[in-house]
């Protein structure tokens, strides 16, 4: 008994000694990044630097298009993934592990070559329009989204609700809409909280097709002021944390 | 509340439906008459299901046609064949309230909010879940979603109410239970029901008819004393309740000894040739005991043990031949047996289902 007490002990000292290892890894570079951006010219500590985040001319533009894009490429992934990873669920589980490989494959594709097929295939009067990132966007998050909301719905016996909802004479578009997303909610939260990740640090894309993003913006103004650049970096990252925080509050205000 | 409505006859003409080279339904014939419930009994993978979401609309026939209240709905969607189901998982949606899961049906019909809820409340009183109304299917029991799923599926007034093994999950009192009341609220509402299981009980308790399935083919379609008095065919015999499976021999003029007695055999058994090996399927309440020392005609054996069902208690014989043979007597009967006694086995009717010896009795079970 003594010694099942011990070796208990012994794992669970493991663990948390892991676990501070994987804390100490994620946080020193932002603590880092942090100080960084805190310290001032005569080697005090302030918030010069995230003052003059509001004073920049280019904030708001940038925001402006940067809000509009996420807004654009989470509406079109949940549109393409919603339907699709539901249909793979409901009657063609043969081809999930094809949707699958298909769905990792902007994980393989280097984006510079994403972007000249995009560049190859678009219509030309497109080109000049920032929202074609927001197709971009949608692609290259397809990894994330379809784990998400595969992990949603592996949970749920949808084939049996949906069976139950159709036979009530409800619509396909009913199904989806009154059915399967809310029940969905937790997957779709993560999945659009990924989307919005991507599209706030996402940097190739948008700087190849020469739009002026949140992340491109970053390496813009890191190039004549390294405290700036910083505390957007730090500052996007807590608004990533705000949100996913929030998302988890309202998801566990849901199930309660 | 006024649910009666006008019952609706139901009509499987000629259904088949494979997947891939297995054939789930083999031209299936039936008919449900206006208010009737037809029970679909059968072993895993007979076709019962498949007969069942066929007629929901949630699968299609390969060919042959489904005809409801005289209409050709073969090809009518789901959506729109105003068909109540009811499912073996519990099917209600997780992010609706009770009253909320009764209603969607009607939702989607665009009855008004006041009306969909008030009917919604009413149902729920019916399967006496009046107070459960605002509860989420996670804080119900299996038995009491069923109920709700029950009430789901009678709300939308559906021409055929549709139920595939409802009670499976539930345990032995609550699926009980709610047979009953699947029964009451089917004959108080009148609405033509099939209903889908693989449990015999459950199939005689709550059926007008009972239609047993093989191999997409459908055996027999009797009301169930009939089913179990007379069964059509070996296979019937050997599914719906208890059988000994007694060696016996065909002799001229359509006879067989079974337990020393010569009986006739039954329609729809085998057909085999005089001198062929056959066995003889006895039910165990077909077979009488007496002390080994009483004048009774019949097979001596030996009682190995007795076992007390309430009011019957089951005898297993072990002839000399060495043949088991089980006995269901009344407990007031059997009381005068204890293992080890010495009796004489013999049968009490007068006809007996046979089959070819070499068949296997059930063969998905």
């Amino acid at each position: 008994m003594a010694a099942v007490v011990k070796q208990r002990r012994k794992y669970h000292i493991t663990a948390w000694v892991i676990v501070f290892l994987v804390f100490l890894y994620f946080i020193l570079p932002i603590a880092g990044a942090a100080q960084f951006s805190l310290r001032e010219r005569d080697d005090t500590y302030g918030l010069d630097a995230y003052r003059m985040i509001f004073q920049t001319p280019e904030l708001a533009e940038v925001l402006k298009l940067t809000l509009r894009l996420t807004l654009i490429s989470v509406a079109l992934s949940m549109a393409i993934m919603v339907p699709t990873v539901t249909l793979v669920h409901l009657s063609a589980k043969k081809y999930r592990r094809l949707v699958e490989f298909v769905s990792i494959q902007p994980l393989v594709i280097p984006p510079v070559v994403l972007v000249l097929g995009v560049v190859n295939v678009m219509p030309t009067n497109w080109m000049g329009s920032p929202d074609l990132l927001a197709f971009e966007y949608a692609v290259l998050a397809m990894p994330f989204t379809f784990r998400a909301l595969d992990a949603g719905l592996t949970n749920l016996d949808i084939k049996t609700i949906v069976d139950a909802a159709r036979g009530l004479g409800a619509s396909w578009f009913t199904v989806l809409l009154r059915i399967v997303a809310p029940n969905l909610k937790s997957g779709i939260f993560g999945a659009a909280f990924l989307t919005i990740a991507l599209v706030l640090g996402e940097f190739t894309m948008a700087s190849l097709m020469l739009w002026n993003t949140f992340p491109t913006w970053i390496a813009t103004v890191g190039q004549s002021d390294a405290s700036l650049s910083v505390a957007l970096s730090v500052a996007s990252l807590a608004f990533a944390w705000v949100l996913l925080v929030l998302l988890s509050f309202a998801d566990r205000r849901r199930k309660a | 509340m006024t649910m009666t409505r006008n019952s609706t006859s139901v009509e499987l003409r000629n259904l088949r439906r494979t997947f891939g080279s297995v054939v789930a339904l083999d031209n299936l014939n039936l008919t449900l008459n206006p208010g009737e419930l037809i029970a679909l009994l059968g072993p895993s993978g007979c076709g019962k299901t498949t007969a069942l979401r066929l007629l929901a609309g949630l699968d299609q026939p390969d060919s042959g046609e489904i005809v409801v209240g005289g209409k050709d709905i073969t090809h009518v969607p789901a959506s729109k064949r105003n068909m109540g189901m009811v499912f073996q998982s519990y099917s209600l949606f997780p992010n609706l309230t009770a009253a909320q899961n009764v209603a969607f049906g009607l939702r989607v019909r665009r009855v008004g909010r006041v009306e969909r809820l008030k009917r919604a409340a009413e149902l729920l009183e019916l399967v006496g879940l009046g107070e459960q109304r605002d509860r989420y299917p996670h804080a119900m029991s299996g038995g009491q979603q069923q109920r709700v799923a029950l009430a789901r599926a009678i709300a939308i007034q559906p021409d055929v109410l549709l139920l595939d093994e409802p009670l499976s999950a539930l345990d032995a009192m609550v699926r009980s239970q709610l047979r009953d009341e699947i029964r009451r609220l089917q004959i108080e509402v009148g609405i033509t029901t099939l209903f889908v299981t693989h449990d015999q009980e459950e199939a005689m308790a709550i059926a007008d008819r009972v239609g047993v399935m093989r191999s997409g083919n459908l055996e027999q379609l009797d009301a169930p004393p009939s089913l179990y008095a007379r069964p059509a065919t070996p296979f019937v015999a050997s599914f719906v309740g208890t059988n000994n499976n007694l060696p016996t021999i065909v002799e001229a003029g359509g006879i067989v000894q079974v337990l020393g007695r010569n009986l006739g055999i039954a329609a729809g058994s085998d057909e085999l040739p005089v001198g062929a090996t056959a066995n003889a399927l006895l039910r165990p309440e077909s077979v009488s005991v007496a002390r080994a020392d009483s004048a009774t005609a019949g097979l001596r054996g030996t009682v190995s043990t007795t076992s007390f069902l309430g009011s019957t208690t089951r005898l297993v014989l072990k002839l000399d031949a060495g043949q088991d043979v089980l006995v269901d007597l009344p407990s007031t009967v059997a009381r005068e047996f204890a293992a080890g006694d010495e009796v004489i086995a013999c049968a009490t009717t007068n006809e007996v289902v046979i089959q070819h010896q070499e068949r296997v009795v059930i063969e998905d079970v």
